[in-house]
This record gives structure tokens, sequence and C-alpha cells, in this order.
């Protein structure tokens, strides 16, 4: 085998299918004005070697070095992608020396993040930053530094694992959804390429050569040639007609747009642009900007670009409802404009292997009017806000560094910069010279302070019994869960739910972060059956002793949403005395949750059972009034500052 | 002391789930096995008592890496400075199985810089951590899906890059770190990530075993091997070699397994069907039936090793609504 040592990358002329987002990524390696691209898809469907292959097509550097592929790691802390002190030179030189981070290392080349929607956002902030302005400022720690950070900004998703924030969305100029190939030749050829590339990369290359020079002459040349292409007045106006058309916000579209259709037509070899090339482009650039026609849409486009296809067919205008101005995700968005269809249109609606039959007598409800979110968002925020250092930071090594500290009691984490930084001064004084080595005393010493990922963890307890199904009152109580949901997602809180109904309860979403995915499965909840409220209790009672057992210092609280009739048992006993018994025994085991019941009971006999269960287990207990805005208000108010001051 | 592990094959049953670590061993770009099953079926026990038939492979010697001495392209930094003096000196040592505990620290998964040496003597050394050890080998993660987050986003970084990237303040390094990703989980205690779960190349249910013969064989097994490990291990080595050796044998074989076209065409015709997302699943069944084949001796793929290979790596890809249990 031979020495080289660079490792062999699949070629990209070797890949197959995949036109669009091949084109993609080859416009915006002729100009960096076309502000990189964001490839929106399923898992293993070849985003990554696509990406790193383009890196393989760029020219080398200056130093004869070829263009970095940098591929930003999930775990990135702040130090390395913008840099930091360099420890070893450091106390070598006896100065301080900064060593430049990750973004740094992708100048000229390409930095890829893959799952780029689930990046902590103090890194995409600063990664935002460095990719607008092609370099990056530097003023930490002491030192004061301005560094050439121009990259080709590649980022992959996959939309299921929840939206990326609308800022981070526009700053990339092109989006394409890739998705597997469907024509089982290629799908073939794919694996058989793939196949041949593992046994011999090297003899796999060797065919495509020819080919990969070529796109790379074609590369530069385009490249050369992009900076006097030129475009026309009248496809000017044109331009200015799409992305208004497409309600796109601000003049970023435009300007992607006249760009993308430049470099295209540099692609082509021409010297100036045409109708063809903007038609070429078009999509890619406004696809993930494109806005919904409304009075007062939100000034958000949260969607992601897989939404757009299904947005293509607006709801009925006779069915819309004023939009109200409110942040949140696009599918609760959507949910709302279209309402009141009954459940057997309902699949229609959706994809059709998502479509389940649905059990006798069970029905779908639709997910009743979202109401008042923001003033009830706006008080959580209020109150989280003020505490939220406290609830969230940790000493515990868990977490990513947030700062250094002056250590409380034996340092087991030391933060190395921090503590050179404090020793540094007296190093004169304390007699350290060449061949000494660098003092250091207790004094100095520094501790990382972290900040674990906790947030709060809200557990829905959802009755979707036959009762349930009585009236509008499903309906209603859905749009009150989606209301919290909603609030969760804007505070990055965890979410969980549990159904219970027919003979058992189901965790039907273990907690997770991705509220959207919440909301479809609260849309699609069929309701029917018996109260197996028992089996819902022991099956929380399970989920709650894991949590707390894992993460003892998250807040949890529960909200358990039923008319309290629980007519199933687990045991032998009386579904009532059971559930009773269990409630107590909830509260008595977990004192540091906070269990809220809302009792969804109506009509003219009350049995007030869920006003029991609230009794036994010492939850704060509402009506169904409370599932009203402002009442939720009240509800936030009251459960919310109490999970704070602990 | 060398601890004692139950010899492989004086297990009873699982065969599912043996055959999917089998296969694994034999071409470690499968991609590992997910094994989803209650408490008590033997899971652990398996997959430990796996280093039993593991076969050895060429390790640069002395390298905390394990560096492959063959493939020049990958080698961590120390080696490749190594090589630029001469050739790599190499030893040979059997593939291992690395334990990551639930409760390991960030640090001690990808590595972390010897602080103390580095402000004694002014070096920066780095401390390998689990990741390190892995490469090459078999990272196992016993109830994967209890795993904290931050944790997993590791995991899925080196898995997918089939490289470890430490940088924290005042270090960057890189080593590779590719490894046989075996995890169990008991699925009543949750699901796991989408993405952690796309990372797995089989998935394989246990259950425990029905059978009331088989169950006093399994007890009686135990028993004998709690009373005298040494004496009970003998009475299998001999089976355990033999099917070291098969492993061995299939491990030569599997580069000249003939894939016919038609059988490419059959399995992406067969998952665009039934709608797995991705390639990566079309990549799996076939490495998956390669693999079988090489197991069975066998110089082309047949309809039986497909049938084998779909059992395994479909269950956990077929398209499903988020959040539904994995279907069996």
């Amino acid at each position: 085998m031979s020495t080289k040592s660079r490792k062999i990358h699949y070629p990209f002329s070797a890949i197959v299918g995949q036109e669009e987002a091949r084109l993609a990524l080859i416009l915006s390696a002729i100009t960096r004005e076309v502000r990189g691209v964001l490839l929106s898809g399923e898992k293993g469907t070849g985003k990554s070697t696509m990406a790193r292959a383009l890196a393989a097509l760029l020219p080398p550097l200056e130093s004869q070095k070829p263009a970095p592929f940098v591929n930003l790691p999930l775990n990135t802390t702040e130090d390395a992608l913008i840099g930091y002190l360099d420890l070893e030179k450091t106390l070598y030189q006896r100065k301080p020396v900064f060593t430049p981070g990750l973004l740094v290392k992708a100048h000229q080349g390409v930095l890829y993040i893959d799952e780029v929607n689930l990046l902590p956002e103090h890194i995409t902030s600063a990664l935002l930053d460095a990719a607008e302005s092609g370099h990056l400022v530097i003023e930490r720690e002491g030192f004061s530094y301005e560094l050439p950070a121009e990259f080709i900004l590649i980022g992959s998703m996959n939309p299921e694992e929840g939206a990326l924030s609308p800022q981070f969305l526009d700053r990339f100029g092109l989006a394409i959804e890739v998705s597997a190939e469907k024509d089982p030749e290629l799908r073939a050829e794919i694996i058989k390429r793939r196949l041949l590339f593992e046994k011999d990369p090297l003899t796999f290359y060797a065919q495509f050569e020819k080919a990969e020079e070529d796109l790379k002459n074609r590369l530069k040349q385009a490249q050369a040639l992009y900076p006097e292409v030129h475009l026309p007045s009248r496809l000017k106006a044109l331009i200015a007609e799409l992305t208004r058309e497409a309600l796109a916000q601000g003049h970023r579209a435009d300007l992607i747009l006249a760009s993308a259709a430049r470099a295209h037509a540099a692609y082509r070899g021409g010297k100036e642009a045409n109708l063809e090339d903007i038609e070429a482009v078009a999509e890619m650039v406004l696809r993930h900007r494109r806005r919904e026609k409304s009075p007062k849409a939100s000034h958000n486009p949260r969607e992601k670009p897989k939404k757009n296809t299904e947005q293509k067919q607006p709801p009925k205008p006779e069915q819309r409802k004023p939009e109200k101005q409110e942040k949140r995700p696009e599918n609760l968005k959507s949910h709302k404009e279209e309402p009141s269809h009954n459940s057997e249109k309902e699949p229609s609606l959706k994809p059709p292997e998502e479509v389940k039959p649905h059990e006798g007598q069970d029905q779908v409800h639709e997910i009743g009017e979202v109401f008042k979110v923001r003033p009830l968002d706006v008080k959580i925020r209020y109150h989280f806000r003020g505490k939220s250092g406290k609830r969230t930071s940790s000493h515990g090594n868990r977490g990513r560094f947030v700062k250094a500290v002056n250590p409380k009691g034996r340092v087991k984490d030391i933060a190395v910069s921090a503590t050179l930084k404090a020793a540094a001064p007296y190093q004169r004084l304390r007699g350290a010279g060449p061949g000494k080595g660098f003092i250091v005393k207790p004094q100095d010493l520094r501790e990382k302070l972290r900040r674990a990922k906790t947030g709060h963890l809200l557990i829905f307890c959802v009755d979707a019994s036959g009762s349930m199904a009585a009236q509008a009152r499903m309906r209603e109580t859905k749009g009150a869960i989606m209301s919290l949901l909603l609030s969760a997602y804007q505070k990055r809180d965890q979410v969980a739910m549990i159904t219970f109904r027919g003979k058992e309860a189901r965790l039907v979403l273990p907690p997770t972060n991705s509220v959207e995915l919440a909301g479809r499965l609260l849309r699609d909840l069929p309701v029917g059956g018996s109260t197996p409220l028992s089996a819902a209790l022991a099956l929380l009672n399970k989920l709650l002793h894991q949590k707390t057992t894992r993460e003892p210092e998250k807040p949890v609280s529960v909200f358990l949403i039923t008319d309290g009739r629980g007519n199933v048992s687990l045991g032998e006993g009386k579904p009532q005395d059971e559930v009773k018994r269990l409630a107590q025994s909830l509260s008595h085991s977990f004192p540091q949750v906070s269990f809220v019941v809302i009792d969804t009971e109506t009509g003219q006999v009350k049995l007030e059972m869920a006003r029991e269960l609230a009794g036994a287990l010492k939850a704060q207990y509402f009506t169904p009034e409370a599932l009203k805005a402002d009442r939720l208000v009240a509800i936030a108010r009251e459960i919310l500052p109490k999970e704070n001051a602990r | 002391m060398k601890k004692k592990i139950f010899p492989f094959s004086a297990i009873v049953g699982q065969d599912e789930m043996k055959l999917a670590l089998i296969l694994n061993v034999i071409d470690p770009s499968i991609g590992g096995v997910l094994i989803r099953g209650e408490k008590g079926t033997g899971k652990s026990t398996i997959v430990r008592s796996l280093a039993d038939i593991l076969p050895e492979i060429e390790v640069v010697e002395g390298c905390p890496f394990s560096c492959d001495p063959d493939s020049p392209a990958e080698l961590c930094p120390e080696c490749t400075k190594r090589l630029e003096e001469g050739p790599l000196p190499r030893a040979r040592r059997k593939v291992r199985v690395v334990d990551l505990p639930l409760s390991a620290t960030e640090d001690r998964i990808v590595g972390t810089l010897d602080i103390e040496r580095a402000l004694k003597t002014g070096e920066k050394h780095f401390e390998p951590g689990i990741l390190a050890a892995a490469h090459r080998g078999i990272l196992y993660v016993d109830e994967i899906n209890l795993l904290d987050d931050h944790l997993v986003d590791l995991l899925l970084d080196a898995a997918a890059m089939g490289v470890n990237f430490v940088e924290r303040e005042g270090i960057s390094f890189s080593h590779p770190a590719r490894f046989v990703l075996v995890g169990t989980m008991n699925p009543e205690e949750g699901e796991l990530r989408p993405q952690l779960l796309d990372r797995f190349g089989l998935c394989v249910q246990v259950e425990g075993i029905k059978d009331p013969k088989e169950r006093v064989l399994i007890i009686e097994r135990r028993m004998a091997f709690e009373k005298d490990p040494e004496n009970f291990s003998t009475q299998f080595a001999e089976e355990n070699q033999k099917l070291a050796s098969r492993i061995l044998e299939a491990q030569k074989i599997l580069n000249q397994i003939e894939i016919p076209e038609d059988v490419l065409y059959q399995v992406a015709k067969k998952l665009i069907t039934l709608g797995v997302d991705g390639h990566r699943g079309d990549l799996t069944v076939i490495k998956t039936a390669r693999a079988h084949a090489a197991f069975c001796g066998r110089e082309t793929i047949t309809e039986e090793d497909l049938k084998v290979a779909e059992t395994l790596s479909l269950p956990h890809r077929l398209r499903r609504r988020p959040f539904e249990e994995v279907a069996f």
C-alpha cells in the first residue's frame, strides 16, 4: 500500500442523482456571495458525502495544502470554534499565545455542520457572525485579533428533529431538500458504487479522476468569470418581482438570487445571466424564505424547507381565521389555518404512510384554538429570566463550560487559561525565570462553572378515553396542551406525554425537546374506550422515578388532564380506591414535583372525581374554564415561580 | 487476574442476537447492533462473552489508539510522526470490547489533558479516553437509551466521522475512532434518539426463552460456570475455537463474495416500497447479506442471506410515526 497520507474521499462526480443539491453546492463554491447551502432531508442521503466531496474540488491554498474541510462536531465549545489560549506555547514562551479555532481553520475551505438544527445557540451565533462577515473578530481572554475566515457554510439537518432558528435559516443562501433516490436502478447504482469505493478507494478514484479534473477546471473558470457576469436590468426587475411574490423578508433574498443567477451563468460559461439562470436557481433561494400570504404574517419565517411543499396548497380562504401576531413554529400555524374539518378528511392532509387505521369508534379531534399564547409566554419568560442562571448552572462536571470562577472547596475542574492568567502577574515576584517553570499557587486556581442543559420537564398526562370525546372537550383540551407546549418550545424545555385509554396507558412521547413532534402526536391522538387512570398513574410513577434519579436537579411539572373517572383497575380493587392510593403515593414519593390537575368534567351532574384526585396528589386543581387563555396565565403564574424558587 | 468470561458457545438460544454480533465482527462496517429487550435476557452476558471469539488485529506497538499499521491514511498524530522515521513496529492483539458506563464523564470518553503534567513540565500530554480504547474494537453501551444527551452527541460525532475530535480549552487533538457500537436497551424505559437509532446497522429484539427445557439448561450451565469457571470454560473451549476460526475464515473471503447486479436492484426496489429513509439501509442490507454469505462459506449472496439481512437490518428503519415504538 502506498504511504500517501491523504485520505481518499468519495469523488463529487461519482455521486448519483441529487442534481439540485450538486448544483447548489457548485454555485456556493463559485462565489461566497451565494452564502452557503442548507441541505435538509432524511438521514443517510449522502449529505455529508457531498459536502466533503465539494471541498476536494476547491483550489488548493497558497501553501499548496488542499482546501480545508472542517466538520463541526456537535459538542464544539466556543473555545474550539473561536480560539483559545494555547497552553503548551504559553508555558514555553512565557507569554500568552492564542491559537485560532475552527472558524479560522476553515478559511478558504468548507465548514460543514451536520445536524445544524441541534447546535447550541451560543455556538450558532458566533458562527453566524463569521459566516456573514468573512472574518473573525476575537475579543476574549485579553486577546484582540481580527482574522480572515472566509468559508463555504454547508449545513445539513433532518427536519424531524426540530426546526432551525429563523435567523439562522435566513443566513443560508440556498436551501435544498434532499431525499433518497426513488428509482431502483439508480439506487442499486448508488450501493454498487459505494461498495466499490469502500473496497478499493484508490482504484475507484482513478476511474473518476478525469471527471474530477474537468469539474475542478470548470469551477476554476467559473470563479474567474463570475465577477464579469452581467445581470441585465430587466432581470433585476424580475428578481424583485419574484422575491416580492414570495413575501421574502428584507433584501437578502434579492441579493442572493442575483448572485446565484450570475454564478449559474458563469458555470455555463456565459457572460450575461439570462432567464434560464434565474429559473434554475430561484427555488433554491426562495424555498426557505417564502412566507404565507396573510395580513399580519408572523415575522418569523420559521418554516423548514420541507414544510413548504406541503404548504403549496394553501387552505381555502373561507376557512382561514385571522392570523394572530405570535411567535410559533410553523406547524402550529398550519393547524390553526385548517380548522374544523372532520376526521374523515383528516388523513388527506397527511402523507399516506402516516395514516393509521383507527380502531372502532375512536375519533381524532382537531386541535382547538391555540389561544392567547402570548400573555402566557411573556409571563413565563419573565419569571424564568430572572432566575435562569440559578436554574441551570452547576458546579458539577457535567455540561458545558460557561466561565471560570473562584473555586469553592476542593478544585476538581481547573479552568486552565484563567488559572494561568491569574498567576501571570506574580511570576517575577515569585522568582520564576528561564528553566524554573511557571509558578502557580493555590490562590491562582480557577474552576470551571458548567451549565448543564437541564431546563424544565413538563409531563402531560392526557385522558383519551371515550368520555373525553363528548362535545368539543377534546378539541379544547388539545388547544390548551398546545399552548403549554408552545411556551415549552420557546424556553427549550423538555416535554413528555402519556395518554391513557382502553386498557392501558402509554408513554407516547418520551421526554424530548422536539415540541413539533409532540404537536403532531397530539393532533393525531385518537379518543375512545374506558379510562385506565390507575395505569396512567403507575406509568407516571415509573417515568418520574427514572427522570428524578437521572437528573435530580431538573424541575418537573406534571399536568394531569382528565375528568378523573377512572374505571379500569390494575389489580383486584375498585378503580377509584386504587387511583386514590396511587395518587397519594405519587405525591409522597415525589415531593419535588409539582402536580396540576385540569378537570375536564362537564355536564349537569358533576362527580368531582378529578377534584378528589387533585386532593390526593396535593395538586393544584383547575376547572374547564381554566383552559381558557387568561386563566392559563394564572396557572402559569402560580406554578412556575414556585418551581423557580427551588 | 483475568476475569472469567462465560463462554460464547455455552449460551443457550438467542441465536439472532449472536448472529448479529458475529456478522458485525466479520464486517465491522455493518455499523453495530442495537439489542432491545427486557432485563435479564442475557444481553450483557452475550456481549461480554464475545471477547473469547474475537479475532486478532495488527496494531502499531505501543500506540494508545491501536492504529492500524496498514492504513497510513488513518493514523494518530504520534504514529504519523513515527512513520516518517521508518516502518511502524507491529504487534498483534485481540479485538477489544470496551465498556461505556452511563456515569462516564465527557473527559473520560473523549480523553483529556493531563493537567498536572502540563503545569509541572509544560508538556502537553493527552490522556486517551474510552473512544481511543474502542478504536477498531467494540464499544458496548448498556442501557444506551438512558445515556445523557451530551454524551450521545459525543458518540454520534465519533460514529459519524470515524474520528474523535477533542477541541477543548487548551487542547486540540484528534485521533481515529472507528468502532462497532453495540447498545442494549429496555424499550420500556424510553426510546432512543432517532439519529442514534439510525447509526446502528442492525437491531434485534430479545425475549426470555420460553421453552422449559432450555430454561433448565440455562440454569444448569450458569450454576456449573459459577462453581468452577475454569473447568466449565474448558468444556466449551473447542467449540469457541471452532467458531473463532469460522469467523476468521469468513473475514478472509468477505471481499471476494460476488454481489449480483439483480440482488442490488432487488434490495433497492424492496426498500423503496417499504419507504426506508435514505440509502444507509440499502447498504446495510447488502453488507449484512454479504457477511452472512461469508459466514456460511458461500461465494455469492443467496436468497437466504438476503432474508437474514433484512430481518436484522430493517426493523428500526421502517418508516413510522415519530416516537411510535419500533415495530417487530
